[in-house]
Order: C-alpha cells, then sequence, then structure tokens
C-alpha cells in the first residue's frame, strides 16, 4: 500500500517524522473502519488511503500547533553529513515548508502529491476530484505561487 | 493562449526531468518560456529533494491497526442493528420486487382467462345477421337450410326461426367460424355467452320455431332483399 510514500507525504505536512507514524497507524484503521464506506468510482484505492491521511495530518497541524517545532526536524535530519550543512539544509526546507503552508490547501495538496508522494498527474487529478487538464493548471499555479513566495523570503533574508 | 504553451512546456519538461534530464537540458528547449518555466522547475526539485523521513515504525503501525481491527470483530460479532438492518432491508426488497412479480402474472394470466370465452359471443352482434348467417349456414349446417338461413336473417320473417334452430344447433360450429370475423364489441348486444344464437342480435329474431316453414330457397326475391339489406 506504499506505507513509506504515505509516511514520506505526511510528515511533509505536519513536518514530524514521529508524528507522522501515528498518523499512518491511525489512517489505517480509519481504513478498516470506514471500509464499509468505500465506493469504487474508478479512482485507486491509494487516492482514497491519501485523502483519510491528508485530512488527519491538517487536523493534527491544527490541533497541535504548540508542539510543532524545528527540533523535531532537526533531530529527523541530523544524521545528515556536516552538521552545519545539515542546518543550512534544514533551514531551506523549512522555508520551503513555511512558504507552502502559505498556498490554498488544494495547491499545498497537489504540490505535496505530486512531488513528495511522486504520484502521478493523472492519480493526483482523480485525488483532487478533477480533471487531468484542471490539475495541471492548478499544478502550475502552485508552482508559480511558491516561487513566488520563495523568492520574497530570500529578498527578506537578504540573500 | 501563452498560459497553454506555458502549460504544456512545465508538462514536458517535469516530466523529462523525472525520466532523468536536467533542468538546464530542459530549459534550453524552450527559451522564449525559460524566465517563467526555471523557477517553478526549481521549486518541483526542491520538492523532491524534501528528506524522506526516517522509516516509520512498522511494526508499532501493526500493533495499532491490528488492536483496533480486534476491536471492531468484538463489536461486530455482537448483534448490532446496523448490519443485519442492510441485509434485512436487502431482502424486503427482494421479496417485494418476487411479490410484484407474481401479481403480475396473475392479472396476466387472469386477462388472458377472462378474454377467451368473451371473444366468440361478441363479434356476431355487431355484425349484419346475413353476413354471418350465410357462412354459418354453409359451413355448419348442411342440413341446416343453407337455404333457409339467408330467409331467417331476412328480418322480415321471425317465423325463419327455423334457422335461427338450425343455428341454434350450429353454436356448436359456430364458434370456429365466428372468430374468423373480425370479432366487434357487440354494443346492443348483451354478452350472454349462453345465448343459443348469438349471430343474431335482436332476441326476438332468434326466437326458434321449428315449425316454420323453412321452405325459402325458391323465393329469390328474399335474396334479392338480403343482398339490398346487405346493402
Amino acid at each position: 500500500m506504499g506505507g513509506g510514500a504515505l509516511h514520506r507525504y505526511i510528515t511533509a505536512i505536519v513536518g514530524d517524522a514521529h508524528l507522522a507514524e501515528d498518523i499512518v497507524a491511525e489512517t489505517y484503521v480509519r481504513m478498516l473502519e470506514r471500509i464499509g464506506d468505500y465506493r469504487v468510482t474508478g479512482a485507486p484505492f491509494r487516492a482514497w488511503l491519501y485523502r483519510i491521511a491528508h485530512n488527519l495530518a491538517i487536523n493534527a497541524i491544527t490541533r497541535d500547533r504548540s508542539t510543532h517545532d524545528d527540533l523535531t526536524l532537526v533531530r529527523a535530519e541530523a544524521s545528515y553529513g556536516n552538521p552545519s550543512e545539515a542546518f543550512e539544509r534544514e533551514e531551506m526546507h523549512e522555508a520551503l515548508r513555511r512558504a507552502l503552508k502559505m498556498l490554498t490547501d488544494e495547491q499545498q495538496q497537489v504540490l505535496l502529491l505530486r512531488f513528495v508522494a511522486q504520484l502521478p498527474v493523472a492519480e493526483v487529478a482523480q485525488q483532487l476530484q478533477r480533471s487531468e487538464g484542471a490539475a495541471k493548471q492548478l499544478q502550475l499555479r502552485a508552482l508559480r505561487t511558491l516561487g513566488r513566495l520563495l523568492g520574497e523570503a530570500e529578498v527578506g533574508d537578504g540573500r | 493562449m501563452d498560459d497553454e504553451k506555458l502549460l504544456a512546456a512545465l508538462d514536458v519538461c517535469l516530466e523529462r526531468i523525472e525520466g532523468g534530464d536536467s533542468v538546464e537540458m530542459c530549459l534550453n528547449d524552450y527559451p522564449a518560456q525559460r524566465a517563467e518555466i526555471e523557477p517553478m522547475l526549481r521549486v518541483a526539485a526542491s520538492l523532491r529533494a524534501l528528506p524522506a523521513p526516517p522509516p516509520p515504525d512498522l511494526g508499532k503501525i501493526e500493533h495499532v491497526v491490528l488492536a483496533r481491527a480486534a476491536e471492531l470483530s468484538r463489536s461486530a460479532a455482537l448483534p448490532s442493528s446496523a448490519f443485519p438492518s442492510r441485509h434485512a432491508t436487502t431482502l424486503l426488497a427482494l421479496a417485494a420486487i418476487a411479490l410484484l412479480a407474481l401479481l403480475i402474472g396473475a392479472i396476466l394470466i387472469l386477462n388472458a382467462i377472462l378474454n377467451v370465452p368473451a371473444t366468440p359471443a361478441q363479434p356476431p352482434a355487431a355484425m349484419p345477421a346475413t353476413a354471418l348467417i350465410p357462412s354459418l349456414s354453409v359451413e355448419v349446417l348442411p342440413t341446416a337450410t343453407v337455404e333457409v338461413l339467408p330467409t331467417v336473417t331476412a328480418e322480415a320473417s321471425p317465423t325463419t326461426a327455423t334457422s335461427p334452430s338450425a343455428t341454434v344447433e350450429a353454436p356448436a360450429t359456430i364458434p370456429p367460424t365466428v372468430p374468423a370475423r373480425t370479432p366487434e364489441p357487440p354494443p346492443t348486444f348483451t354478452p350472454q355467452p349462453q345465448t343459443p344464437v348469438p349471430s343474431l342480435p335482436p332476441v326476438q329474431t332468434v326466437v326458434p320455431q321449428p315449425s316454420a316453414p323453412p321452405v325459402s330457397p325458391p323465393d329469390d326475391d328474399d335474396d334479392d332483399d338480403d343482398d339490398d339489406d346487405d346493402d
């Protein structure tokens, strides 16, 4: 069922690998509880699973903002080579995550599903319940906006 | 229009990068859109490069899921209103459909049964007796007054009841011929299947009087009259 990809997707949303782990478990539990509600619509089963995961991740962020800190991220990435390089990398990634959170929910979803979960456009379209063309348009707008936000952040940082 | 070209260029470049091409190689192929595409491709690359979290503790996840599954199966084992009622509803629906099918079948059969006996009694009433009787007489009563019947049908002679009587006997064979004619509902005819002379609408003309002299064949005039009547 691609638990690793799901975990990565949720981590990208919540920014906490351990929290993401709990959410992955909760996602599968919800899947069991609601399997009777699942309807075959042509979209892959995975799309339904990711939808559950996404909602749980958003709820977790909303519910638990105060415990959401960079230390977790640093802990998660401490093993990546030189500490200062790791810190710089972490700053970059954190800027990216902050900018992501400034997008609309749909724009966030399309980018995370496409480039973090690495799902094909067709599947992302089904997940978002849009046509493929509409999903590509959304992707273009999301990338454009994110690029602008990151550029503004760099300017703000004096880079 | 520009957005469409941009969209197409972005789409192609993203696919190529996923396939292993470098960002630079893609940008070289789209010089007109380079300025717009480049930031987007860099952002996409950054997202892909977000560090993968440490692998999840699958054992922990499995434990949580199995525990919950055990709870669910325990609660499912208890009499529940939701699950059985869903099946009960389906069974009820099937029973209703079966009942409806039986009802429709019964109505169709009943219709068929009711229609069959009525048919023979009806047609003659609407038709001039003259039209019928000749054929009746010809077919049914060889002894019956082939000659008589035409006169019988002549409205003038109630006395020609003999033919009716003959025709009374005819009824045994009438039904087969009657249906041959186009059955027409008799507006004035009293639907009485038992009526011995179904071919004669007016009851009076049908009254059998065997004593009436059947001899009429030589009376061609009557026949002519009949023909006139037929007209």
